[in-house]
């Protein structure tokens, strides 16, 4: 058996925003590194730093020092159009409050990235169909958004997360708005489907819960990767 | 502490409920100041909306008191006036003063005299147009000469006595009988026209050049007058005009109504004022045509301030959940939603009328132009003046228009549960299926009366609008519906379907002026090719000739006698036509012609929409039968073998209707009989044009020169020009139709940028989701791009048959019941290009704003807008 590999790092990176006396350092010599299959706990209080994390490591932003690396590419380099295409085919993404486009049903909610990815509608449905069974909502595939409970909207949004076969999905709260046992429910799947298909989550959260089921927690403090508690 | 809770009677829980209002009130305003660009928007559409409205109310009232001027003269305090349709005997005075219940008599001559240009340049470039009636300082100008008697006009005038115990040392009566030629005007007249107290001020009169001296009073009321007035002794005037001894008028006091007074033939009593009614009565069309142009912007302001309170209430069902979740009542939130209404109609209606102040002065050209080819010479570019009434009236209207559009707003408002603060925006519907329904069975049910002239067929008009733009939110979610399902337009369909409400409603605001601009298009089309044909068909003659000053002082302008014999004389000419009008609106709204009728005879210059062939029709006219043009015959119901009755220096007589004939010179209508009948009935009134036909192989042009070149006071012109001149008062006609189609459509795109942008905000973050999952920006732009194209298109769809209906009311009954004109309807593809480019227009702009929001903000910011 292989070791794992490194899916995502980000080596001393720096991040600041505003200028001057306003500026306020978000990260500060940020080293860590994401391993395939590996689900990690990112925690911190607020402000320190998790989400500015999220943002480089989805190429959502670009750091102001140092490298993210994420599936053997460095993200700083790529412009708007290739971060586009690259956070579409390499990274996933679970949202607290979910984020389902609420105009489109479960299945063209999951099959959304496909389609974006360039993948035919009977084909993208058929994938999405296949990780909305696998997620446990099957049979909700043709309901919108608001006709589905907050456990079911985020199963669907960790389908959508996976959908394109990412080798990175980043979870921000996913937990955050729901109640203890869909939370329990969500964590689970998001923690077996990572290790079946050896995606290396990252899990910005406050939950406790998450933390326990993590394979480890990196955090952050004042934008310093620090000890666990 | 008095809390309100304590105090249970009914006054109590009014005071806490006005409590909750305020708060609420407060809370709304809060928000609002956070969000200013959408609370601004909807401002400036408000008042621009307003602007509009008091623009058109005050330059279309300055251009009618403009034309009102030259009808209404220096009255004073008379009762009534004593007219004939010729000068009348001075022995008159002597009678009516013995006369019962006749209290005060004045003889008055009053006549319009022109100063002539500065420059011949300017005096050919003014007779060029034709009708040079907005003159400026280098054109010529009109001035309105009034004679009167000193000794008898001491009841009547109601000039300053002090300014008259200024004017000329003191001496200014005495002066004017004694020294021919004086006369006296405002100082501010005189200066306008460059002269010092004392000046010689050279006019045009009936019968040649004339040099008066000009003394300066200092009394506003006389230049206030349109055109201004010069006060003469009546012998002056006399002079002047070539009068004799004769009068024109006598202004009365009398003790009671006149019904006793006893009248001569052809004599006829009226209360001065009635002039001013008539004036009113021959322009209510305008007026009503003008403000249902003016209401459509107001409309479309309404309509954004319905979709911005809307959109309002949808972004803030977390706040009014929050207010629901601390008790305050579902129906203060009404209140307090309607309050904010109020407050943006109130400030929006206060800048409106600010900017339609502004904006008056740049429209009120426009409006006099058309308000003068219409209905005759006004003098100068007039000055609007804004008016507490219409002040309070725009702010009332910009009140109504937010309260009304925010009412079904403020009802979603207070159903909003308290469990919203868990929820985000949600759908908003569409309106009642049956409004547009009704609002359709209101416009046609509007046209069933044939009685009215304008007030019906624009409520008819503003219904259909109102159908149209109601029906846009189901209109809308079928095409929706229908679209190809691809992820791009899933996306944009799912956004659209899911804010039908207001997507519907920036869609409604923008389909009204598209629809409106459409039935413009096509009708000014329509109308334009009619006329273009009648022009061919009636311009039967080769050169005309008119008195260079003859739109200016229409009354004394004339062709001598002599000219028209010179004419007769010359080797080119086959024949001449000559024209003699009457027109007094005292006595008879519409105008009486006589003509030789070679034209009729020679070219067959006439197209006859009643009765029978010409060959007929010549003899009956010179039997004394008449002609009627259609708006007169369309106003009054008259048919060939119908009787008009005519007034005539011999009192009232009737005529035969021999035949009704298309006119669009006229909108009040006219009659045409022989010239032998016409000066039986009316008497040797001046020719007022010639028409020369020409022999075979002359050219009109070469004699039109040769001929200018010796009567510089007559403007000569080529059938050719002519034709020209026609078709360019025609374009005049319709100078501020376009102006005001133009600023609806403009305000409609803001509407419609602006609703897109706040659906945009609204929505962004959805775009921050589909950024993250990967969507190029060109993915984000062909989405916009979908939705607006979707918007658009539908707009444009919807305003293609609206459009033509609005059309269609405009033509066949509109045109009819307000002018008496009639021609067919006809599509020109331009309209339909002008649409479409209208749309692509919208489109653009309406993609480019979110675009370049969404391209300037990074995904990440994009997806923090949900909290």
């Amino acid at each position: 058996m292989n070791p794992p590999s490194v899916a995502a790092a980000c080596r001393l990176v720096r991040k600041v925003y505003g200028r001057g006396e306003t500026a306020a350092v978000a990260l500060d010599g940020v080293d860590v590194a994401l391993r395939s299959g590996e689900m990690v706990a990112l925690t911190g209080p607020s402000g320190s730093g998790k989400s500015t994390l999220l943002h480089l490591l989805g190429a959502m932003d670009v750091p102001d020092a140092g490298e993210v690396e994420v599936a053997g590419r460095i993200l700083g380099a790529l412009d708007d159009e290739d971060a586009s295409a690259f956070r579409n085919r390499h990274v996933g993404f679970v949202f607290q409050f979910f984020h389902l486009i609420e105009s489109l049903t479960a299945v063209e909610n999951v099959a959304l990235p496909a389609r974006l990815l360039g993948l035919a509608e009977p084909d993208a449905n058929a994938r999405a169909l296949d990780l909305l069974r696998r997620v446990g909502v099957a049979q909700l595939s043709e309901r919108f958004p608001d006709q589905l409970s907050g456990g079911q909207r985020q199963r669907v949004a960790v389908a959508r997360a996976l959908v394109n076969d990412p080798v990175l999905v980043l979870a921000d709260e996913p937990t955050g708005n729901l109640d203890h046992a869909a939370g329990g429910e969500v964590l689970e799947l998001l923690a077996t489907l990572g290790k079946e298909r050896d995606v290396a989550i990252l899990v910005a959260t406050h939950d406790p819960l998450v933390t326990r089921r993590a394979d480890r927690e990196i955090r952050l403090l004042d934008g310093k990767v620090v000890a666990p508690s | 502490m008095s809390d309100a809770r304590a105090d249970a009677s009914p006054a109590g829980r009014r005071r806490a409920g006005r409590a909750r209002t305020r708060l609420v009130l407060g809370v709304l305003l809060a928000d609002a100041r956070r969000h200013r660009l959408v609370f601004l928007t909807t401002l400036l559409g408000v008042a621009v909306g307003i602007a509009v409205v008091v623009a058109i109310r005050l330059s279309s009232q300055a251009a009618l008191e403009s034309f009102r001027g030259t009808f209404v003269s220096l009255t004073g305090r008379a009762t009534h006036q004593l007219t004939a349709i010729e000068p009348m005997d001075p022995a008159r005075l002597l009678e009516l003063r013995r006369a019962p219940g006749v209290l005060a008599v004045d003889p008055v001559v009053a006549a319009t005299l022109v100063v002539p240009a500065a420059s011949p340049e300017a005096e050919r470039e003014a007779a060029h147009r034709i009708r040079p009636v907005l003159s400026d300082a280098r054109g010529p100008r009109a001035l309105r000469l009034v004679g009167i008697d000193p000794f008898q006009a001491g009841p009547f005038l109601e000039l300053d006595a002090e300014a008259l115990g200024e004017a000329a040392d003191g001496r200014l009566f005495e002066r004017m009988m004694c020294e021919p030629g004086l006369v006296a005007a405002d100082r501010s007249t005189l200066a306008s026209l460059g002269l010092p107290d004392g000046g010689d001020l050279h006019v045009e009169g009936p019968h040649g050049p004339l040099v008066l001296h000009a003394v300066a009073i200092d009394e506003p009321r006389l230049a206030a007058g349109n055109p201004p007035f010069l006060l003469a002794d009546i012998a002056t005037a006399q002079d002047a005009l070539g009068l004799g001894d004769r009068v024109l008028r006598y202004d009365l006091v009398l003790d009671g109504d006149g019904s006793d007074l006893p009248l001569r033939k052809g004599e006829r009593l009226d209360r001065p004022e009635r002039r001013g009614e008539r004036a009113d009565t021959m322009t209510e069309a305008f007026r009503t045509n003008l403000q249902c142009l003016g209401f459509l912007a107001v409309l479309v302001g309404a309509f954004l301030a319905f979709n911005m309170a809307q959109f309002a209430v949808t972004r803030r069902r977390t706040l009014l959940g929050r207010l629901r979740c601390l008790g305050c009542p579902g129906r203060d939130l009404v209140r307090g939603v309607l309050a904010e209404a109020a407050l943006l109609g109130v400030a929006g209606g206060v800048l409106g009328v600010a900017g339609g102040a502004l904006l008056a002065r740049g429209m009120v050209a426009d409006v006099a132009l058309t308000v003068s080819t219409l209905y005759g010479p006004t003098d100068g570019v007039p000055v609007p003046h804004l008016d507490a009434v219409t002040a309070a009236a725009a702010i009332g209207v910009g009140v109504l228009a937010t309260v009304a559009a925010s009412v079904l707003p403020a009802r979603a408002a207070g159903r909003v549960a308290p469990i919203a603060v868990a929820q985000g925006a949600s759908r908003d519907g569409p309106a009642p299926a049956w409004l547009p329904l009704l609002l359709l069975a209101l416009g046609v049910l509007s046209l069933v009366p044939s009685g009215s002239a304008a007030i019906l067929p624009a409520i008819s008009v503003l219904c259909v609008l109102l159908a149209t733009a109601t029906a846009m939110p189901r209109l809308l979610g079928f095409v929706v519906r229908h679209l190809p399902r691809g992820p791009v337009t899933s996306l944009a369909a799912g956004r659209i379907e899911r804010t039908l409400g207001r997507t519907g409603a920036a869609a409604g605001a923008l389909v009204m002026p598209l629809a409106m601009t459409v039935a413009i298009v096509v009708m000014v089309d329509s109308f334009r090719a009619e006329v273009s044909t009648w022009t061919d068909a009636v311009l039967g003659a080769d050169v005309y000739a008119k008195p260079l000053h003859l739109e200016l002082a229409p009354e004394t302008a004339a062709l001598s006698p002599e000219l028209v014999a010179e004419f007769e004389a010359l080797p080119e000419v086959l024949a001449v036509d000559r024209l003699r009008l009457w027109e007094d609106p005292r006595r008879a709204p519409f105008l009486v012609a006589g003509a030789r009728l070679e034209m009729i005879k020679r070219r067959g210059s006439l197209r006859v929409l009643e009765g029978p062939p010409l060959d007929v029709i010549v003899p009956r006219l010179l039997d004394g039968e008449a002609l009627v043009s259609e708006p007169l015959a369309n106003r009054r119901g008259l048919h060939p073998g119908d009787t008009l009755v005519l007034p005539g220096r011999d009192g009232d007589a009737p005529v035969t209707v021999a035949a009704v004939f298309q006119d669009f010179s006229f909108d009040r209508g006219y009659v045409l009989l022989s010239e032998d009948e016409f000066v039986r009935r009316l008497g040797e009134i001046p020719v007022r044009s010639a028409a020369l036909l020409l022999r075979e192989g002359e050219d009109p042009a070469a004699l039109a020169d040769a001929l200018a070149a010796r009567h510089p006071d007559v403007e000569f012109t080529t059938v050719a020009r002519l034709r020209d001149e026609v078709m360019a008062a025609f374009h005049d006609t319709f100078a501020i139709t376009w102006v005001l189609a133009g600023i609806s459509t403009a305000l409609a795109l803001v509407g419609i940028v602006t609703a897109l942008l706040c659906l945009h905000l609204e929505r962004r973050h959805e775009l921050g989701v589909l950024r993250a999952l990967g969507a190029r920006l060109s993915v984000v732009l062909r989405m916009l791009a979908v939705e607006a194209a979707v918007i658009m298109g539908t707009a444009a769809l919807a305003a293609l048959p609206a459009g033509l209906a609005l059309a269609w009311i405009l033509v066949a009954v509109v045109n009819t019941r307000s002018f008496g004109w009639s021609f067919p309807m006809a599509v020109d593809p331009q309209a339909l290009l002008l649409l479409s480019a209208m749309a692509l227009g919208a489109s653009l702009v309406a993609v480019a704003v979110p675009w370049t929001l969404v391209r300037r903000t990074p995904p990440a910011r994009l997806l923090e807008t949900r909290r």
